[in-house]
């Protein structure tokens, strides 16, 4: 048991986690009526999904290989993949089923593929489904915070020598934990890295950093006191 | 306007006094691990009260995210807390039961830190923040090593690892207890939002809960199982039709739409 890398592991893992969910684009309400960009849940809502998915595929590799790489970068694809069918889905319905075509609400081009979005938009409203830039912003987020996840859970498995059912259920909390209060950073909505709330993270990093040291420490006395006990 | 004996029984309580009877006792009956199914069952609905009514307290300030991520911050936060309390007995020789009481230590202090910093660091406008916080990850913590205690007999780490991590349960636990703190204000939310409606939905998540855990419980322990699962039956019922009451007398006109058959 290495105290020091549990510690590094968790709140590097939970920094990640921060980024990932500041880089997810969040519509809240407002997007399940089309007057909003991004996913139309909340934002803890969303991470927890790609969280989960991340832990489960991270746990499936980490079954027959010990390779933190591995492991982690497992974790990240399985967030991408879910983050990625949500998203596309989503924009199947608003184009398909609603009529509306993804449009950001904050820019008037892309600032990546350059498409027009001004002409497109509903007057009024905030933005439609989850355009290009949204989309790339979004996979990022889930590439970190689903490596952040996994990372949380290597370190569990691995570092503190918790049985691999416990250890994932603590990732989620801990991955929560940091998710939730970034979310009470954003306050609602978000489209991605070009939307002005992105600038508030350093806030949300100094918070998540206080938070994992808190997990971490309870970690610490789990691991400790479970190797005393021999289990 | 006559009100039902239920909700004159709730009224009685505030928030405070609230806090302090189902903290005391879910702790009481916690640290006692020979008591039966049904007690602890009775101390996990306790628990699932007590964080209701802290949810209700910080998000009637308005989070801005929606009122479930509160629910899930203190079950993520509850969980890591518990199993530390859990593993503790590990680090003496005696005085197993204080185990409990580490828990709820830990619990209080991850939840003033976390309070302090959405306060100081985030800069969220909520007066109440860090003593509700301080509420529900307690009660998120007991939520946790109650149904643990249901299911394994005993609240130490190596019986719940075999009778609740591995089997899965803590997964059903872990959104269980989430939904029955933050569903009842998730619901109930709005101005006419009353306390006595948003508590009895609590309960009533609560004793579904426990009817689950009697589910799981009664392939072990057959009259445990069956006691638990008859009285949180009976409890669901009730609570069930003292909230469907509540919503009818509360709602300013209730309106049937011909489709279903309109109670009265």
């Amino acid at each position: 048991m290495d105290m020091i890398l549990i510690f590094i592991c968790i709140i590097v893992g939970g920094l990640m986690t921060s980024i990932g969910v500041h880089l997810m684009p969040v519509g809240g309400a407002p997007a399940a009526m089309g007057t909003a960009t991004g996913v139309a849940t909340g934002t803890n809502m969303l991470s927890t999904g790609a969280a989960v998915t991340g832990l489960f595929t991270a746990s499936a590799v980490a079954v027959i290989t010990s390779n933190i790489w591995l492991v982690s970068i497992s974790g990240a694809v399985g967030s991408m993949l879910m983050l990625a069918f949500t998203m596309l889905a989503g924009n199947l319905i608003y184009t398909q089923g609603t009529g509306i075509v993804p449009v950001s609400g904050r820019v008037a081009k892309d600032p990546i593929t350059g498409r027009d979005y001004l002409p497109y938009k509903t007057p009024q409203t905030d933005g439609h489904a989850t355009p290009d830039v949204s989309f790339l912003s979004g996979e990022i987020g889930a590439f970190l915070g689903g490596f952040g996840g996994a990372l949380i859970f290597y370190s569990l498995v691995f570092y503190a020598d918790l049985n691999m059912a416990i250890a994932g259920i603590v990732a989620l909390g801990i991955f929560l934990a940091n998710a939730v209060l970034s979310a009470y950073n954003i306050g609602g909505t978000i489209e991605g890295f070009h939307d002005p709330k992105f600038k508030l993270l350093p806030r949300a990093l100094l918070a998540c950093f206080v938070a994992s040291l808190i997990c971490a420490s309870f970690i610490c006395i789990v691991a400790y006191a479970v190797s005393l006990g021999g289990i | 306007m006559s009100e039902d004996v239920e909700s004159k029984k709730i009224d009685l309580f505030s928030q405070r006094n609230l806090m302090i009877i189902t903290i005391v006792l879910s702790t009481i009956i916690a640290i006692f691990t020979s008591l039966p199914a049904v007690v602890k069952a009775i101390g996990l609905i306790l628990a699932i009260l007590c964080g209701a009514d802290a949810v209700r307290t910080i998000a009637h300030y308005g989070l801005g995210t929606g009122v479930p991520s509160i629910g899930m911050l203190a079950l993520g936060m509850g969980i890591t807390a518990a199993f530390a309390g859990m593993a503790a007995p590990f680090l003496f020789e005696e005085g197993a039961y204080l185990g409990v009481i580490i828990s709820i230590i830990l619990a209080a202090i991850g939840g003033c830190i976390y309070g302090l910093v959405a306060v100081k660091v985030l800069k969220m406008k909520i007066p109440v923040m860090v003593s509700g916080m301080i509420q529900l990850t307690i009660a998120g913590t007991l939520s946790i090593i109650l149904a643990s205690s249901v299911l394994a007999g005993t609240w130490h780490f190596d019986a719940v690892l075999n009778a609740v991590v591995n089997t899965g349960w803590i997964g059903v636990i872990f959104i269980m207890a989430a939904m029955g703190m933050l569903h009842p204000y998730n619901a109930c939310l709005g101005p006419d939002e009353k306390r006595n409606r948003t508590l009895v939905l609590s309960i009533e998540l609560g004793s579904l809960l426990s009817l689950l855990l009697g589910v799981g419980l009664i392939f072990n322990d057959l009259v445990d199982g069956a006691i638990l699962i008859a009285v949180s039956g009976i409890i669901w019922v009730i609570s069930y039709v003292v909230f469907v009451k509540l919503s009818m007398k509360q709602a300013y006109e209730v309106v049937g739409t011909g489709l279903i058959k309109t109670l009265e």
